[in-house]
């Protein structure tokens, strides 16, 4: 593949879309070198953001999700948006917290940002470099 | 593959020395997490206080269902039971080492294991 390339994908925002984009990111890992590994860190990266968006969205809320991957020689950058998302009632029984630690532990930066606004984002940022 | 209505998540649910055993088999998570949290309910439900969850059967398993079964290890504790995990799978094991988790759960190698051990045969 090319040493610089995106990749972007959107989504309904509903539950079962999120193993779409798991297996999706997983195989574009695979493909832009990462070993099993590696692979394995993105996709649950970007499972753990995405879930983090839907259980911030009140129930039968709509919206879109969208996951965008812009990869250079050094890193990848994901970037995962809830866009028209519509804040519900906390149901967290500590996935929150815990989802954090996942996506800080399996990336080298893991960022939320704008989470008040209805396009709650979470930013990855994972290192090429060494696999 | 799905336990009801296309999710990838399935429950088998068996009886070891007079334990309940779940056993799940595919991925868990926000999608799929309602249906685990539906069999914790019933089993308590049934008056089911110490259980084990055989997690060897998982290919995914998310911070949903982390807090699924945090969530029904904490409600089998303060029934006077409480709730053991069996899980090898070092993908699995990973997300519990990364959260801290392994050090709350009781996590064996094997249910054999898990029933000794919830039984007293075992320290």
């Amino acid at each position: 593949m090319t040493e610089r390339g995106e990749v972007s994908l959107r989504l309904p925002a509903e539950p079962d879309m999120v193993s779409v984009a798991r297996l999706t990111f997983a195989g574009l890992a695979s493909r832009l070198g990462f070993d099993f590994d590696g692979a394995e860190d993105i996709r649950t990266a970007v499972t753990e953001a995405l879930s983090l968006l839907l259980r911030r969205a009140a129930d039968g809320a709509k919206g879109t999700l969208e996951v965008a991957v812009i990869w250079s020689p050094q890193a990848l950058e994901i970037t995962v948006r809830h866009r028209g998302a519509t804040a519900g009632a906390t149901r967290d029984r500590g996935e929150t917290a815990i989802a954090v630690m996942v996506m800080e532990a399996l990336t080298d930066s893991a960022a939320i940002e704008d989470w008040a606004t209805d396009c709650p984002t979470v930013r990855l940022t994972k290192s090429r470099l060494g696999g | 593959m799905a336990s009801g209505d296309g999710h990838s998540l399935r429950v088998n649910i068996s009886v070891v020395d007079g334990l309940v055993v779940l056993s799940l088999f595919g991925e868990v998570d926000i999608a799929s997490v309602p249906i685990l949290q539906e069999h914790f309910q019933r089993q308590f439900a049934e008056g089911s206080q110490r259980m084990i969850v055989d997690l060897e059967g998982l290919d995914y398993l998310d911070s949903t269902g982390l807090g699924c079964v945090t969530a029904a290890r904490r409600q089998a504790r303060e029934a006077g039971g409480d709730l053991l995990l069996v899980c090898t799978r070092q993908r699995v094991l990973r997300l519990f080492n990364i959260t801290g988790l392994d050090q709350v759960f009781v996590i064996c190698r094997s249910v054999a294991e898990a029933t000794a051990r919830l039984q007293g045969n075992e320290p």
